[in-house]
């Protein structure tokens, strides 16, 4: 076998096995909608239901869905620091930070429940030590953004994802009586599924719902007429959000029929440009550490943003 | 043993010739000893193939783990069944319009060969990337019908191209105008067999999803506020 025939055969296995992670992707939203499971959560969420509610304490609620990295309810560093100063700067609203945004079951990837969890149990050890196998988290729910994206799985997934919002800001004491506005913030892949809940959680909740994507990654066919605004924030040293918006036709600006396209030009959407943000780790938007001294501090400018998009004039459609 | 080792190489090592649209493994296939016996095979992998690839239809009719490869296994009947269709009109055409003289069981097994990459239809089940796929997937088997008719009659390319394109036509025709009475057979022999209600109707399916979307709202009764 000479050292092309290995290497023909390790691309193909590679690519056959991508092709069938890519295969099974849909598998836990599609369970899901089959009933395939039954929801246990419901008592557990009740019992965890506070006795005054949020919505008469707190003028807002934020949900945060983050990036692609994450496999369990623990947040990296730096985003724990944005979501602590986030918190401080928007003393009004009630946050929303324990959504799993790429399992529909808010399950972690570790836990014993999934069959696979001995094996993300070790990619997950290692995805701590900064290992780059710990990759793979990435492009599993990176294949999550994926279904939620597409045309035939989209929806249902939405529906999933949408469900354990309505049912975790019910969890944080939000009102449906007594409704008040709500932004969903998502990071990176965390934009696709804000994308795909937004419009369902205003038509549900009958309140404004708008979203803030940072660098974020999302298709052009999610309903982004039906929410009350989207930011989208961008730098120019972020490949993959300009990636996202090159990877789904439906964001091509030739394309002008598309909801997209249709939300830019009601001005539905604004953006934010950053100049120098990467889109993860050190010099990211959400990161108060810089790659060097001239490069200012992103987390501080991010902060100011997301203030300035609370403010834009809520109502419903 | 060997022997068993070496027929299954063989055939495989020929369907990968199809595969490739290698004109001289359509015929090598076709005058196999027991060719049908392998076309059977074939035919039912790529049923099984493409109704793992068209499984969210099951989904969205919420069928039960239990009865899940009961209903699988009669969605790839039905996909053989549309197969079958087209074969025939594809059939007619080649016989009738271009004047050919060939055999029915010839024409069939030239056809089934020509569905060869359809045992990746599975693969149209790939989020986003699935509709390329597909797209991908139809076109091989239009080049490999074009190269199959071409070896088993003494049509060109272009007329074999147009038989592919016409059989395709007729037989999207026919299920047009008995294709919704058929679905409909169907769900009642399913409701039958397997005690679950499956529609294949992409309205309905719609419906379904919509449905869906209404029961969210039962979400905030759960709570009592």
């Amino acid at each position: 076998m000479t050292f092309l025939n290995i290497l023909g055969f390790a691309f193909l296995s590679l690519l056959m096995a991508m092709l069938l992670a890519m295969l099974l992707a849909p598998f836990e939203s599609l369970s899901w909608w089959a009933e395939w499971y039954p929801e246990e959560d419901q008592k557990k969420v009740q019992a965890l239901l506070p006795e005054a509610t949020a919505s008469d304490k707190h003028k807002q609620f934020i949900v945060y869905l983050d990036g692609i990295y994450q496999g369990t309810f623990w947040h990296l560093g730096f985003i724990e620091d944005f979501l602590q100063e986030l918190m401080k700067a928007v003393p009004d609203a009630c946050f929303v930070t324990d959504i799993i945004p790429y399992s529909v079951f808010n399950l972690r990837l570790t836990d014993k429940v999934r069959p696979l969890s001995p094996f993300w149990q070790r990619i997950q050890a290692l995805q701590n030590k900064g290992s780059p196998i710990g990759f793979l988290i990435n492009l599993r729910n990176l294949f999550q953004v994926v279904v939620s994206a597409d045309r035939r799985y989209g929806s249902i997934y939405n529906q999933g994802m949408t469900k354990l919002i309505l049912r975790h800001l019910l969890m944080h004491g939000f009102n449906p009586q007594k409704p008040v506005p709500i932004t969903l913030i998502g990071y990176s892949g965390g934009g696709q599924v804000a994308a795909g809940s937004a419009a369902l959680l205003q038509r549900i909740l009958k309140t404004p719902v708008s979203v803030i994507a940072i660098g974020g990654v999302m298709s052009g066919n999610n309903n982004f007429l039906g929410l009350n605004h989207w930011t989208q924030i961008n730098s120019n040293k972020d490949p993959v959000e300009k990636m996202a918006a090159l990877f789904f036709p439906q964001r091509w600006p030739l394309l002008r029929g598309s909801l997209w396209n249709k939300a830019k030009r009601q001005g539905k959407v604004s953006f934010v440009h950053f100049s120098g943000a990467r889109h993860t780790g050190v010099g990211c938007y959400l990161n108060r550490q810089t790659e060097s001294a001239e490069t200012s501090n992103q987390l501080e400018r991010t902060i100011q943003v997301i203030k300035k998009a609370l403010e834009v004039p809520k109502h419903i459609h | 043993m060997q022997a068993f080792q070496r027929a299954v190489g063989e055939r495989l090592e020929l369907f990968f010739g199809v595969l490739r649209l290698d004109a001289r493994s359509f015929l090598q296939l076709i005058d196999l000893q027991h060719a049908s016996f392998t076309m059977l095979l074939l035919l039912l992998s790529i049923g099984l193939s493409s109704a793992v690839g068209q499984s969210v239809v099951l989904f969205i009719n919420r069928v039960r783990p239990v009865q899940f490869v009961w209903v699988l296994v009669s969605l790839g009947n039905y996909v053989i069944a549309g197969l079958l269709f087209w074969y025939l009109s594809t059939f007619a055409i080649v016989r009738f319009f271009w004047q050919q003289n060939l055999t029915w069981d010839l024409m069939l097994q030239t056809l089934i060969l020509a569905c060869t990459p359809l045992l990746f239809s599975l693969f149209i089940a790939v989020p986003v990337l699935g509709l390329i796929i597909e797209l991908g997937l139809a076109l091989w088997c239009l080049l490999a019908v074009m190269v199959g008719l071409t070896v088993v009659t003494s049509l060109t390319l272009g007329q074999a191209f147009l038989s592919a394109i016409g059989g395709w036509l007729v037989y999207r025709l026919l299920y047009t105008l008995f294709g919704r009475p058929m679905l409909f057979v169907i769900r009642s022999l399913q409701t039958r067999l397997f005690g679950v209600v499956v529609t294949l109707d992409p309205a309905e399916l719609e419906l379904r999803i919509k449905e869906g979307e209404e029961s969210l709202k039962k979400v905030l009764t759960e709570y009592r506020l």
